[in-house]
This record gives structure tokens, C-alpha cells and sequence, in this order.
């Protein structure tokens, strides 16, 4: 027996299957995970995490609070209807435009509604009615795509008697209630692009009657935009 | 005939040398087999190894990083610079869609001939659709503004959805239905 080929033949077979079950097959299993979780995470530190930190280390926090300042201005984070009065109003008289009367009626934000809403446009919609003459009247129509705090018009009907124009329609102000939490750490961030840039020029542009939310101790993320209503 | 003698040994004898020869030649091959066995598993161990610190190395890279990101003034830098990125998006969606009234109005107005009247210009309910109404001496004079409205890039088309010509007041009243391009 002990002499016998088949007996050592036995043994390099049982041998071979043991290592092969026992260690190679095992080995390949993890070797095949690690490097799928090698590819997962050079993908996260190439896609997601190296481009993010190297954006942030390229932000500075005054550059960002003053476009806050200004994109808050144009479109805040809360509706502000004292803001739209006002802007309205100094618009019509910039314009010399005679303003009627202005309701915004129930608006129906509270603060739940404006928490869910975050990240998605929500608009207060005004009445509005002026009378003047024509280029009043186009002087109201352009004064309003320059207004500081941006708004449009809908529903425009525009009646004339020869002298004056009568001018009715709605005023849509946006305002963009912010996130009230941010995202994972491995959310990526994207860059401002050519075109981001070129809004942020367009809301520099816009020069008329905007009420001014930046103070010399202005940090951004703790101003209370809005949240106390004179009305 | 000399390389093939007899052999002369006993069978026995014979039967033995040929069984230690195939044990000898059997015995080569299963310690080559181990050999070649024993070179693969030390081959996938380094192989291993290599994976293994590779892994370790990006996995204590991504910690790296993500304390990075994950430190208070970062956050806070990520916190501003999301709400930038997002008011840019919504005003750029905004103001691609805003409608330019006043550059409307205003070219509208300059292609009225003399002696035709605006009465009102009413936005339908399709956004892009305006009722104009107003009152003209003659039909001419309506031809001219159609005539100019229609080659206004502003205007994508322009029809007449009224005409009712007043005898008694001699003037002529109209309804155009103009729809404007998408700028």
C-alpha cells in the first residue's frame, strides 16, 4: 500500500482539492470584492470627493456671502410681500404710472409649507392695475424686468381711451425657500459654469428698488430673511 | 540484436523494478504537482497582499477626505455655496422663461399707422397668443399695420379675427389675434 502510485496519486488529489476549496477559492472570492471595492472608491475620491474638496478649498466665504446678498435680493428665501409693495410701488412711481390698489390676499405660507418647499420655486402672485400714458406705461413694463427684486407679469391686458392705457395684470414674484439641511458628505458638488456666471452678471444688472439685505456684519447663513412680517 | 538481450532476471524481480519505476515516475509528478500548487497559492497570497494594502491605502484615503469635507467650515462653505448654485438655477429657468412685455408694447405701438387706434391688447389664455383690438379710418390702414407686424421678428403670426366696419361712426373696428415668437 504504501508503495502503491494510487495511494500517492490519492493524496496529491485530496491535497489539490483541500488547498483549492480551502484557500484559492476563498482567496479569488475576496481578491474578485476588494477590487470591486478598490474601483467603488477610486470612483468616489475621482467623481465625488477630490473634485469637492478641491472646489471648497477654491471658495472663499466673503465671495460667496456677498452673492447670497445679491442673489437673496432677487430671490429670497421667504416671500417678503412687504418687499413686493414696496418694490412695486417705487417701480410705478419711477414710472409715473398711477398704481391701484395692491392685495396679495391669503397667501397661505407658513413655515412647514416653506420647509417641504425647499429647493423649489414658489411664486406670491399680485394683482396689479395702473393707469398712465403709453410710454409710462412701457416704462412701467420695462422698470419691471429691472427690478432688484425679480418679478413678471401674467394674465397682461392693457385697455386704451386714446390718452391713457389701463394697464391689469398679475406680478409674479418668485422667492426659492433654501434647504434646511445639506446633503451626505459624498454628495459631489458642482461647479459654478460659464452660464452661472453669466446669471449672476444678469442679477448685477438689475439696479432698481431693491431692498438691501446685506449689513456690515452680514455671515449669510444666519440672517433670519424675512421671517418677521410688518404686516 | 545486441541491444535487445535476454533478460535473464526472475519475473519477481522484473515485476518489482517496473512497479519502482512507475512509483518513482508517479511520485516525481505528484511533487511536481505540489510544487506547481504550492507556487500558485504563494503567487495568489502576494497577489492578495498587494490588493489588500491597495485597498486599505484608498479606503484610509477616502476617510481623509471625507474629514476634510466633513469639517465645520467646509460645511459651511458647502451649505452657502448650495444655496448659490441653487437661486442661479431657478432665476436662470426664470429668466428664460419671463416674458419681455415692455419691448412688445413698445414695438406694437410704433407700427400703428397714423389714424389707427390701439382699444386694449389682452393676453389669451395660450401665453404666447395676444387679442389686439382697435379701430382704423380704413381697411388700408389695417393692411399696413398687419403688413408690418408680420415682418416684426417678434411676431410669429398674425390673423384677423374681427372686422366690422361702423358706417354711421365712419370708422372700421378690429380684432387680430397675434401670436408671438418664443424668444
Amino acid at each position: 500500500m504504501r508503495q502503491s502510485p494510487l495511494f500517492l496519486i490519492l493524496i496529491c488529489v485530496i491535497t489539490t482539492i483541500l488547498v483549492v476549496v480551502l484557500t484559492i477559492y476563498p482567496w479569488i472570492g475576496e481578491i474578485g470584492w476588494m477590487k470591486r471595492e478598490i474601483a467603488t472608491r477610486e470612483a468616489l475620491l475621482n467623481d465625488k470627493l477630490l473634485p469637492k474638496v478641491n472646489l471648497l478649498q477654491s471658495l472663499t466665504e466673503v465671495e460667496l456671502d456677498s452673492s447670497i446678498a445679491a442673489l437673496e435680493e432677487a430671490l429670497p428665501s421667504f416671500p417678503q410681500e412687504w418687499s413686493v409693495f414696496a418694490s412695486l410701488e417705487a417701480l410705478a412711481a419711477e414710472s409715473k404710472v398711477e398704481l391701484g390698489l395692491l392685495n396679495i390676499g391669503s397667501l397661505g405660507f407658513d413655515e412647514a409649507t416653506l420647509l417641504e418647499g425647499g429647493g423649489r420655486l414658489m411664486t406670491v402672485d399680485v394683482p396689479i392695475t395702473s393707469v398712465g400714458d403709453l410710454s409710462q406705461t412701457v416704462a412701467f413694463l420695462k422698470n419691471i424686468e429691472r427690478a432688484k427684486r425679480v418679478l413678471s407679469l401674467a394674465q397682461l391686458s392693457l385697455g386704451s381711451d386714446g390718452e391713457e392705457i389701463r394697464l391689469s395684470g398679475i406680478a409674479i414674484v418668485p422667492f426659492l425657500p433654501v434647504p434646511s439641511k445639506l446633503g451626505p458628505v459624498d454628495e459631489p458638488l458642482e461647479e459654478l459654469k460659464v452660464g452661472d456666471q453669466d446669471i449672476l452678471a444678469q442679477v448685477a444688472r438689475l439696479n432698481l428698488y431693491g431692498i438691501s439685505f446685506q449689513s456690515p456684519d452680514f455671515t449669510g447663513g444666519d440672517v433670519d430673511y424675512g421671517k418677521s412680517d410688518p404686516f | 540484436m545486441q541491444g535487445k538481450g535476454v533478460n535473464l532476471l526472475p519475473q519477481e524481480i522484473q515485476e518489482q523494478e517496473e512497479k519502482g519505476l512507475t512509483f518513482r515516475k508517479v511520485s516525481v509528478l505528484c511533487v511536481l504537482e505540489l510544487v506547481l500548487l504550492a507556487v500558485i497559492v504563494l503567487g495568489l497570497y502576494r497577489y492578495r497582499e498587494q490588493i489588500g494594502s491597495q485597498w486599505q491605502i484608498l479606503d484610509q484615503e477616502v476617510l481623509t477626505q471625507r474629514s476634510v469635507i466633513n469639517t465645520e467650515e467646509n460645511r459651511r462653505l458647502e451649505g452657502k455655496f448650495t444655496v448659490v448654485k441653487k437661486k442661479i438655477g431657478a432665476l436662470g429657468e426664470y429668466f428664460e422663461q419671463r416674458w419681455h412685455y415692455a419691448t412688445f408694447l413698445d414695438g406694437l405701438t410704433k407700427a400703428l399707422p397714423a389714424g389707427l387706434q390701439m382699444i386694449s391688447l389682452r393676453q389669451t389664455e395660450t401665453p404666447s397668443v395676444f387679442e389686439f383690438s382697435g379701430q382704423a379710418d380704413n381697411v388700408g390702414q389695417v393692411n399696413t399695420f398687419i403688413d408690418d407686424l408680420v415682418q416684426w421678428d417678434e411676431v410669429m403670426s398674425v390673423s384677423v379675427t374681427l372686422l366690422d366696419y361702423q358706417i354711421d361712426k365712419g370708422r372700421l373696428i378690429f380684432n387680430l389675434a397675434i401670436t408671438r415668437e418664443n424668444i
